[in-house]
């Protein structure tokens, strides 16, 4: 039944390799390199090229992708990509643009980026923007770095400490490590957001800055947050954004608007670029006017009406990448703001909000729903009770929806919910799936009150049966080479 | 034009599931007077026309230049099947492969891609992929010196990309590391004295060499490197060309103990600078130590050998801020590419590659040499090389305004600042035609 592929290196005949790159005998200037700098021996796989293609697109027939059904992953945002973002990023005006070239012979890849930037300003409610961040924990390290640069120069060198929720993505503490501070977390309340009361007893002088999602990694909108950041600003302190969350509130409530000073996006989450199976993303940062001379240079500017890499910011935190970021992600986020505009951003969220809380009513009946509340674009369901009862674990009801034809929550996050599967569906999915999607968690529901057996076995359907994470971490196998010797 | 299918219908049908009057009370958590402000954006429009606009914004680009430019972003010929199969919805929309029963096809690709990194390099281990060639490097430094937590100082010689040295220097402000500059000798190489003679040997955690070097330059004092580094115990980080390794000496002839780089030449199109892919690759005793993620061999229940993400434990959503490093999301996609290049290359094919590189960069010098440009180092050289003519600049700035660029310009790096000498590149897309309108170009513009 399994449909399991052979890997390349098993399809290797020696000779059979078809492709060239040269039709005439290259090989001759081999003996132009001195025998001291040349390898010996060079193994690798000799693979004709249809053998090539079948062997990925069999491999590509074993993933699950949101092109092929919902894909509930809580904090992911696995929304729609538009086709026509693939399309225009390939155009050949981008793609075969060497980074370097004298700035009036790339002038259209440097307005899309001011223009880019404008938007995301207005979005974010902030006053300049970097698009050199990768992803998003590029881009919190990229804010780190800012708040760690922003109170040397003020010469507060005391300052080493980063407040973060018990709730907080791991980036977060992990990107403030990074940056040279320690961390110190604030507890949840009871409604699931900050405890102020808590917050109080953990903020001194010694604190560089705050790092937190609003909606929170609970799908939940603190409302206190104005109050928040007044706390943190009394102190000198910065307030750091963690964009994950921000389908959300696109074109609903800006960050700069709630007191934060530094905000960073995905782009391949909340503006629709694809996630590729682990990135390429873009983690753009927009700060407030007091640092915006400490963003990564180049930012793009404009002078004499033309656009330019500008690279005289002050207190510049340095580079985080090779050039100017993902750029052929920036022109995906770009073309979908385009296509949207402000209403049809707003109405993303709007819609995207309004899909998380049609689901957790559906099915708050059967699952515990921890926080009580109206949730923004993603909820959190426990299951612990479910487990007490029967014995079925989040992991098992994670599991039993891959054999439905869905991909399953993000699991067992956050850390202070027990038995934590959080579903995000966002705004692309009609209420036909949404319906489908109650109904097949009710139907896991049941199963687990009446056959826990076949529970865990789940699932059958697909290419594999569950995976043994213990073999894999004891004794490592990740280099075929190494395997054969 | 949106993306969101919710009829009239619809929407009434679920505000009244939910009790609501209408969709704003779901957001009723966020202070009225900040709810729903003015946003300034463009009008929306429709796919035909945002496809007409980006045209237009991609034709305002000089992407039809004969570019004889490397210097970190290099113009090879990407296979028409590495766009075919990362084209595929079922590569370019899935997401991290969390769930490893509905993932195999990224897992198995990545797991793929780690041992012909592993090929390549002639390294144990290697993981999924960095953001790109400078971050991993940054990345490999931390690695390297968080295993000499004794010392404090990292090695880095000036022929390093001086644009991956700034992102070092970002990466490590607020740690405990500290950069010092390795001088180069007259051929273009690190000063081998310099370190012999290096009085705080005893605080030196890790030196890095970039092998070519930012000048295209192979390092020939290898064998001397290797003592320096085995006799003080210190790590030694390699940052290679990855298209030259079928052909060069690399690991374990070579003891490095990290070797990074930029897989960009692997199937990545220039695209303004990104995105490009990173890799890492170690030996097998600082695999624990690797940022980011790796894929391994397991079992499932039933024993069909299957891949999974694995040794979580280093990372930052089990580890938090003990974690080896914050990456998450990483650059799958573009190892998916690289993987498909290489496999369809394959050994023929890589080793082809890098001959004809280095058949077409000397056929490029030997124009150049013929038209009065000098070479600046004499030494072995991969792709890339450098030339010093007096007015280069201003030859540089007359064949710009003739669609040819004629690499960068050395004085324009902050850090380098080599005056009238060019940075020039060659790969196997330097056509005979390009060739000849260069010659004839120089012709025009040196008379």
């Amino acid at each position: 039944m399994k449909k399991l592929e052979k890997l390349i290196f098993e399809k290797s005949v020696q000779g059979s390799g078809t492709y060239r790159v040269s039709t005439s005998n290259s090989g001759a200037i081999i003996n132009e390199i001195p025998d001291n700098l040349k390898r010996q021996d060079f193994d690798f796989p000799e693979v004709p090229e249809n053998e090539v293609m079948r062997h990925f697109l069999k491999l590509s027939r074993l993933n699950f992708c949101v092109d092929e059904g919902f894909y509930p992953l809580g904090s992911c945002t696995m929304k729609y990509n538009p086709k026509i973002n693939e399309r225009v990023a390939s155009l050949e005006g981008f793609n075969e643009l060497h980074p370097l070239v004298p700035m009036d012979k790339c002038q259209g890849s440097l307005r899309l980026m001011y223009e880019l930037s404008d938007y995301l300003k207005e979005i974010l409610g902030m006053d300049s923007v970097s698009l050199q961040p990768v992803a998003g924990a590029s881009g919190e390290m990229t804010g780190l770095k800012i708040i760690r640069e922003y109170h040397k120069v003020k010469g507060n060198l005391h300052k080493k400490i980063i407040i973060m929720p018990d709730s907080a993505h791991g980036t977060n503490p992990a990107s403030a490590m990074m940056a040279g501070f320690e961390v110190r977390e604030v507890k949840s309340n009871d409604r699931g957001g900050v405890d102020i009361e808590n917050l109080k007893s953990v903020i001194d002088d010694n604190v560089a800055g705050f790092m937190v999602t609003n909606p929170n990694t609970l799908g939940l909108y603190d409302e206190n947050i104005e109050e928040i950041a007044a706390l943190f600003h009394e102190k000198d302190a910065l307030l750091y954004y963690d964009g994950a969350n921000f389908n959300a509130i696109m074109g609903k409530v800006k960050p700069g608007d709630m007191g934060f000073d530094i905000v960073h996006l995905n782009l391949h989450k909340t503006f629709a670029t694809p996630h590729g199976g682990g990135g390429p993303g873009a983690g753009p940062v927009g700060v407030k006017s007091k640092l915006s001379n400490f963003l990564p240079v180049p930012v793009i500017s404009k002078k004499d009406n033309k656009y330019i890499l500008d690279y005289s910011l002050q207190n510049s935190i340095g580079k985080v990448h090779a050039f100017y970021g993902n750029f052929a992600v920036l022109i995906k986020a770009y073309t979908y703001i385009r296509m949207l505009g402000k209403d049809g951003l707003r109405k993303s969220s709007e819609y995207a909000v309004l899909n998380a809380n049609y689901i957790m009513e559906r099915l708050k009946d059967k699952y515990s729903v921890p926080y009580k509340r109206t949730c923004m674009h993603e909820f959190v369901i426990s299951a612990k009770k479910i487990k007490k009862e029967t014995g079925i674990s989040a992991m098992d009801i994670a599991k039993a929806l891959l054999d439905k034809g869905y991909h399953a929550p993000t699991m067992y996050f956050p850390l202070i919910v027990e038995e934590a599967l959080m579903i995000e569906p966002t705004e692309t999915e009609t209420l036909t799936t949404l319906d489908e999607f109650c109904q097949a968690m009710i139907e896991i529901y049941n199963m687990c009150y009446n056959n826990a057996e076949e529970m865990h076995s789940m699932p059958k359907n697909t290419p594999i049966t569950r995976v043994d994470d213990v073999k894999a971490a004891r004794n490592p196998k990740i280099n075929y080479y190494k395997a054969k010797l | 034009m949106g993306f969101y299918p919710h009829s009239a219908d619809d929407v009434r049908k679920m505000v009244e599931k939910l009790r609501i009057n209408n969709v704003d009370e779901l957001f009723s958590s966020i202070n009225k007077k900040k709810l729903n402000p003015e946003i300034n954006l463009p009008e929306p429009l429709t796919e035909n026309e945002a496809f007409e606009e980006l045209k237009k914004l991609a034709n305002m680009n000089f992407s039809d230049m004969i570019c004889f430019t490397g210097a970190g972003s290099y113009d090879h010929y990407v296979p028409a099947i590495v766009d075919e199969i990362s084209g595929r919805s079922e590569f370019y929309t899935a997401y991290t492969p969390y769930q490893a029963e509905v993932s195999q096809g990224t897992l198995q690709t990545i797991y793929e891609f780690q041992s012909m990194i592993c090929a390549l390099t002639g390294m144990e281990v290697s993981n999924a992929s960095m953001y790109d060639g400078a971050s991993a490097l940054a990345e490999s430094i931390i690695v390297a010196m968080n295993q000499k937590k004794k010392s404090n100082i990292v090695l880095i010689p000036e022929n390093i990309n001086p644009d991956y040295v700034k992102v070092i220097y970002t990466y490590i402000a607020g740690l405990d590391i500290n950069v010092v500059r390795v001088p180069i000798n007259k051929n273009g190489l690190l000063d081998i004295n310099f370190l012999k003679n290096y009085q705080n040997i005893g605080q030196v955690g890790a030196l890095v060499v970039q092998n070519p070097n930012f000048f295209g330059l192979m390092e020939t004092q290898i064998d001397e490197i290797i003592k320096f580094k085995q006799e003080n115990s210190i790590m030694l980080i390699g940052v290679v060309n990855p298209i030259t390794l079928p052909v060069f000496k690399t690991a374990p002839d070579i003891d490095y103990d990290i070797l990074t780089g930029e897989a960009q030449p692997l199937g990545m199109y220039r695209s303004f600078g990104g995105p490009y892919i990173g890799f890492i690759a170690t030996k097998e005793k600082y695999l624990r130590k690797l940022p980011g993620r790796i894929v391994g061999m397991t079992d499932d229940t039933e024993g069909n050998r299957c891949f999974v993400l694995t040794l979580q434990a280093r990372e930052q959503h089990i580890r938090r801020d003990k974690a080896t490093s914050n990456i998450c999301s990483n650059q799958a996609l573009c190892a998916t590419r690289a993987a498909v290049f290489m496999s369809v290359l394959g050994k023929q094919g890589m080793k082809e590659l890098a001959f004809v590189n280095i058949q077409k960069a000397r056929e490029l010098m030997e124009i150049l040499l013929k038209k009065g440009f000098e070479l600046k180092y004499n030494g072995t050289f991969f792709n890339e090389f450098v030339v010093y003519c007096k007015n280069a600049a201003d030859i540089h700035e007359k064949l710009l305004k003739k669609g040819i660029m004629l690499g960068i310009k050395l004085e324009d790096s902050s850090f380098l600042n080599m005056k009238d000498c060019l940075l020039i590149c060659a790969t196997e897309k330097s056509s005979l035609k390009n060739f000849e309108k260069l010659e004839k170009a120089l012709d025009e513009v040196t008379i």
